[in-house]
């Protein structure tokens, strides 16, 4: 039986340097679950950084061997730190955090809508407590975002922002501004505070798939955006991205070519992307990490759990870039605790190098 | 062409363009030509609607065109209901949908629910984050032979055997027909839980009521 030969952080600063390692890594993506094997509420969770970073320790107690960062932050920014109101989840009602009020209503409130300075407001503020217990352990501030689309999504509120994109485009480009402008500062403020050398920017592309907008829905209304965002990020000396681009990206993928995503950088997919011609898409200065169906790890047995962390395993350990082993998207709540385990035994058994 | 074919094509066009606008004024203009309103949603909105659900199956449409088009719908809707008159409906099969406890993304349900009532459907709909037991006493209630449910997250797929489970515990499971449809599910995962059936899409979801029920 394979042991393991790093630790987890050495194995992942290797990967990163291109370096060898021993076996495959496996990033969990686990909030709620986390939540629940601490014991602890969602909303507890979400509300309060330092028991998200507790949550995490007690996760990789039980499930010794897993790589990355503890994962936090939440799909649906925009709508509180724009002055709108969420509710967290303390009862665990709600997976994530939910919005109950959008901070504008109509196309022609775009107008008056302030772009907020993120220090001490809403979610960043969050997510740079968060960060500061990071820095306080050791590990790197991880600044966990959502791109200007998601961003501006929760600002409007996502089914009229689908609509805008055809019946209001001139708005939605305003507040896709506000946006990227809201996320441009944040950065701004963690590389002040933490060292831009410090920090790993988490950016998501839900509202970006293909089961949603058409690819040139993406190329009018988000590319430019985000590739407005990268280039600041690379300006301002960050070095290092996750971007989990979810859901179905393949009709986008060739928009993508002009976002520069800092080299090393990990590009995580959904399953309905192939792990392969991904990495075909990016090349080999970039890891590529996924893409285990949430679906397997929810309700499949230990054995299916391992079968499908095979598949991925098979199709991406000798990828040039490099490939870490993880869930398609947010580990369920609901996993149970031995898909977990399963995972981990498959990177081992099928994942030596 | 006759004038009501001219209108009912009209009508599909305005849906189409998610012109809420000229699908109202074409539904009048119907209405005072004397036709039947449920010949206008059936042989004019609807067939829009399954139209575009065919698209955005084939990669060909996306949600935006599909909600504009919903809204055009539902404004055209809006012009006919007072002349619908009941008896005129039919012994319509009933189905409640909502999406599961813990998620609030609607979109793909909502567009379930224009397609079941473009292709003649009642459907009652609980909105989003449904606890199970509301499910069951809606459908309790109305006499819906479906209870339909959706999730976009993956965090609240139990939820959905958290119904299935409640409808054994009370003895009515084999009462409804139980679809599940959304992001992270798939039929594997509605065999497990012991649902009936699975859609992919809002069209396939509407195919698969009219087998499971006619």
């Amino acid at each position: 039986m394979f042991q393991d030969k790093m630790t987890p952080k050495e194995r992942m600063m290797r990967l990163i340097q291109k370096k060898p390692i021993d076996r495959v890594p496996v990033i969990p993506f686990s909030k709620g679950y986390s939540a629940r094997i601490a014991g602890i509420s969602r909303g507890d969770f979400y509300r309060y950084p330092a028991k998200a970073v507790e949550a995490d320790a007690k996760l990789r107690a039980r499930h010794p061997g897993l790589d990355g960062g503890p994962s936090y932050g939440w799909a649906d920014y925009g709508a509180w730190d724009f002055g709108g109101e969420i509710k967290f989840p303390f009862d665990n009602e709600s997976q994530t955090p939910q919005v109950l009020k959008t901070p504008i209503q109509s196309p022609e409130e775009v107008s008056q809508l302030a772009v907020p300075d993120p220090r001490g407001n809403g979610i960043m503020q969050l997510v740079f407590e968060f960060s500061q217990i990071m820095r306080q352990k050791g590990g790197r501030a991880m600044v966990y975002l959502v791109s200007p689309g998601n961003c501006a999504a929760s600002i409007i509120g996502k089914k009229d922002m689908l609509k805008w994109i055809l019946k209001h485009p001139g708005q939605l480009h305003e507040v896709m501004r506000k946006a990227t402008d809201y996320l441009k500062a944040t950065t701004d403020w963690f590389a002040e505070e933490f060292g831009a050398e410090n920090c790993t920017v988490y950016l998501g592309y839900p509202i970006e798939s293909n089961q949603l907008i058409s690819p040139k829905h993406f190329k009018d209304f988000f590319q430019p955006y985000t590739r407005e965002l990268h280039e600041h990020l690379l300006s301002r000396g960050i070095k290092l991205c996750i971007e989990h681009i979810c859901g179905d990206h393949r009709g986008n993928l060739e928009y993508w070519r002009d976002i520069p995503i800092p080299p090393r950088s990990i590009i995580t997919i959904g399953n309905i992307m192939s792990l392969r011609d991904t990495a075909d898409f990016f090349g080999e200065d970039y890891i590529i990490a996924g893409n285990v169906s949430t679906e397997i790890l929810a309700a499949g047995t230990p054995e299916e759990v391992k079968q499908e962390c095979k598949r991925c395993i098979d199709e991406g350990k000798e990828l040039p870039g490099g490939f870490v082993l993880m869930p398609a998207c947010n580990l369920p709540a609901v996993t149970p605790q031995e898909s977990v385990d399963a995972m981990l035994e498959a990177a081992r058994e099928f994942g030596a190098y | 062409m006759t004038d009501k074919d001219t209108l009912l094509e009209g009508l599909k066009a305005a849906v189409a363009d998610g012109d809420d606008d000229r699908a109202q004024h074409i539904c009048q203009q119907a209405i005072d030509s004397g036709i039947d309103p449920v010949v206008v949603i059936r042989q004019g909105m609807g067939p829009a609607m399954e139209q575009l659900g065919r698209d955005y199956e084939a990669g060909e449409c996306f949600i935006p065109e599909l909600l504009i088009a919903s809204d055009a719908f539902y404004a055209g809707l809006d012009v006919l209901r007072p002349y619908i008159k009941f008896d005129q409906a039919g012994d319509r099969a009933k189905v409640v949908i909502g999406v599961v406890q813990g998620d609030t993304h609607d979109i793909g349900k909502n567009l379930v629910k224009i397609m079941l009532e473009a292709a003649g459907f009642e459907v009652y709909d609980l909105g989003r984050d449904v606890p199970p037991l509301k499910f069951i006493e809606k459908a309790e209630e109305t006499g819906a032979k479906i209870i339909a449910m959706s999730t976009l997250m993956t965090t609240a797929m139990d939820s959905m055997q958290g119904l299935v489970d409640l409808l054994k515990e009370k003895g009515l499971r084999d009462k409804y027909v139980v679809l599940i449809g959304g992001g992270p599910v798939s039929k594997k995962f509605a065999d497990k839980i012991g649902a009936d059936d699975y859609g992919a899409s809002a069209s396939e979801a509407v195919r698969i009521a009219n087998r499971l029920v006619l």
